[in-house]
């Protein structure tokens, strides 16, 4: 019985060992079919992931100048009057969900009040997640787009979430990022 | 201190097929190391490479994709220095050749543990470095479990193996290790903190509490330097301290999503509030295996409980048993290395396959590492055993009965 259950070990080893080697040889096969598109596909990830980073840095960045950075219709709003509520913003049923329309931004460039300097600002838009005006035309290849969306947290605190998205034959990929910003924030 | 490392040559004449195992699992790591492919966290280590290059130190400021401890970035950082000097190959096949040479250390400590322990080191070579789950993940993702790992290991042996003289210097080295470890990749906790109390014969839970308030504190310290701007706090604070893993969509908060997306206790998603129930009963649970036997064996049934209740399941984590489970194989075993492969062929595909195959092929693999945990489980737990063989009874007499 003892004999017989070490010769039963060996052959699971031999079986295991066979598999093994069949198993890396399709490994490697397949490895060379898809490697290029995972690639790519890892590589946007990572710059889609950068571009909310961006997106998120010059938010806080645009919060701590005092200017006029908020653009909602044909009205420039300052970061403390949306922390005081001079500025009300939509609910938003779900601020996870790129795809519905909430508070909704785009950066572009504001020209400053008394000379033509000019700073970055953020304009609100209501147009569908697909609207090709979402775009960010420096990113590579330019297929990715970018929203920022404003949310109510607690007092004194704004959640700001950055989405950047890409569409390709395998449908949409997000990567969003959300960072709450306090008013007192320096 | 004297350290009795034999001279490898003497390894190799008492075990001729040890040399052709290494040969064979070097050469397969270093093929798949070649590949041009590289999954999202390798392009987050690129960049960490040109960040530190660049002389961008904080780490946390520039990159909000990078979760790890600064450990890692210095590993990628000097990787990146040796891929500068050598131009003409990309940069994860150095990452990729260090992760599979930190395999062949490991690969050393067991066999000398397995002689030790009176186990047919050929055998264990064989499980361990020719095993295709090891060689996808060192030569292919070449994550940093592989490299916590071989630390804890490290630690094992010097503390109960090695022939050093001085039990408290033993002691010193061995915590040492077991932080370095922990602050390389710090998803180990449970086994820190098992291997430090098992260290001590009285007062384990006191001193070995002690020893891990210490390596939790060296592994806070790390930060310091990079915790001076409300960015870097953000990133450290939620992605780095606060990582929950990828998406809730394999093992049990699987299913508690798949029953209930939106239930709340206490404030909070059920799924969330399970994290701090896995978390609160992962440091428990080696309080249960520290007065077993085999301390190894008990390292297998706590990465086995890991894979079994953690809250989140990434592709790397499924190398965490693979070192210590080759001194303890078995038939679950063998099973956990096939389903294991065949979801890592199809998990390195990241797109074109469906995602439903994905999360199938996910919770395969907790099923069979459940599986491998509870007959573990019962070989530390007889009573677990008796249980376990009153259900059949009973699901047996059911049967008969209708």
């Amino acid at each position: 019985m003892q004999n017989g259950r070490k010769i039963g070990l060996a052959v699971v080893e031999i079986i295991y060992i066979f598999t093994t080697i069949i198993i890396i040889i399709i490994n490697f096969l397949l490895l060379a079919v898809t490697s290029e598109r995972n690639s790519h596909f890892s590589k946007y990830l990572v710059t889609a992931r950068l571009l909310s980073q961006e997106g998120i840095k010059t938010i806080i960045d645009l919060k701590k100048q005092d200017k006029t950075s908020i653009i909602i219709g044909s009205r420039s709003y300052t970061w403390p009057q949306l922390f005081d509520k001079i500025v009300t913003l939509p609910e938003c049923a779900n601020p996870s969900d790129l795809t519905i329309s909430c508070a909704d931004f785009t950066f572009k460039e504001c020209n400053t009040a008394n000379s033509n300097s000019k700073y970055s600002c953020i304009e609100i838009h209501t147009n569908p997640y697909t609207d090709v005006s979402w775009r960010i035309p420096e990113a590579e290849n330019k297929i990715f787009s970018r929203k920022i969306r404003i949310t109510n947290a607690e007092n004194n605190a704004k959640n700001i979430t950055v989405f950047v998205w890409w569409i390709d034959s395998d449908g949409l990929h997000t990567s969003p990022i959300t960072y709450k910003l306090m008013k007192g924030q320096k | 201190m004297k350290l009795s490392i034999k001279p490898i040559s003497k390894w190799f004449l008492h075990y001729p097929s040890l040399p052709i195992i290494i040969l064979l699992g070097l050469a397969l790591r270093f093929f798949i190391a070649s590949t041009n492919s590289s999954n999202f966290d390798m392009h987050i280590f690129i960049l960490d490479s040109q960040f530190f290059h660049e002389g961008k130190w904080n780490i946390y400021f520039y990159n909000w994709n990078y979760v790890y401890s600064p450990a890692i970035f210095y590993i990628n950082g000097l990787l990146g220095m040796i891929q500068n000097i050598f131009s003409f190959l990309p940069y994860p096949f150095f990452q990729r050749v260090y992760i599979s040479l930190i395999d062949l250390l490991t690969l050393f400590i067991l066999i000398k543990i397995s002689k030790k322990n009176k186990i047919s080191p050929t055998r264990t070579a064989v499980f361990f470095f020719i095993n295709p789950v090891t060689i996808m993940l060192s030569g292919y993702h070449a994550q940093f479990e592989n490299n916590a790992i071989f630390f804890l290991l490290l630690a094992v042996w010097v503390n109960f193996y090695a022939n050093i003289r001085f039990a408290s210097y033993k002691k010193i080295v061995a915590w040492f290790f077991l932080t370095v470890g922990f602050i390389i990749k710090h998803i180990l906790p449970f086994q820190v903190f098992l291997i430090e109390a098992s260290m001590f014969k009285k007062h384990k839970l006191v001193k070995g509490g002690i020893l891990f308030t210490l390596t939790i504190l060296t592994f806070l310290s790390t930060f310091i330097p990079f915790y001076n701007n409300n960015e870097s706090k953000f990133v450290i604070n939620e992605y780095v301290l606060g990582y929950q893993g990828p998406a809730t969509i394999s093992g049990i908060t699987g299913i508690i999503r798949f029953f209930c997306v939106t239930c709340e206790i206490f404030d909070m998603r059920l799924y969330t509030l399970y994290r701090y129930i896995f978390m609160a009963g992962g440091m428990v649970f080696p309080i249960f295996l520290l007065n077993k036997k085999n301390l190894l064996h008990s390292l297998l049934v706590s990465f086995l409980f890991f894979l079994t209740f953690s809250s989140a399941h990434s592709a790397q984590y499924f190398v965490l048993p693979m070192a210590v489970g080759a001194l303890f194989p078995s038939r679950w075993y063998l099973a956990y290395t096939t389903i294991v492969t065949i979801f890592l062929l199809v998990f390195q595909v990241e797109i074109g396959t469906s995602i439903y195959i994905k999360v199938f092929l996910l919770n395969m693999v907790w099923v069979v590492a459940s599986c491998w945990f509870l007959t573990e489980l019962i070989k530390v737990y007889p009573p677990a055993g008796i249980i376990y063989k009153k259900i059949v009874l009973f699901v047996k007499r059911e049967k008969n009965h209708k």
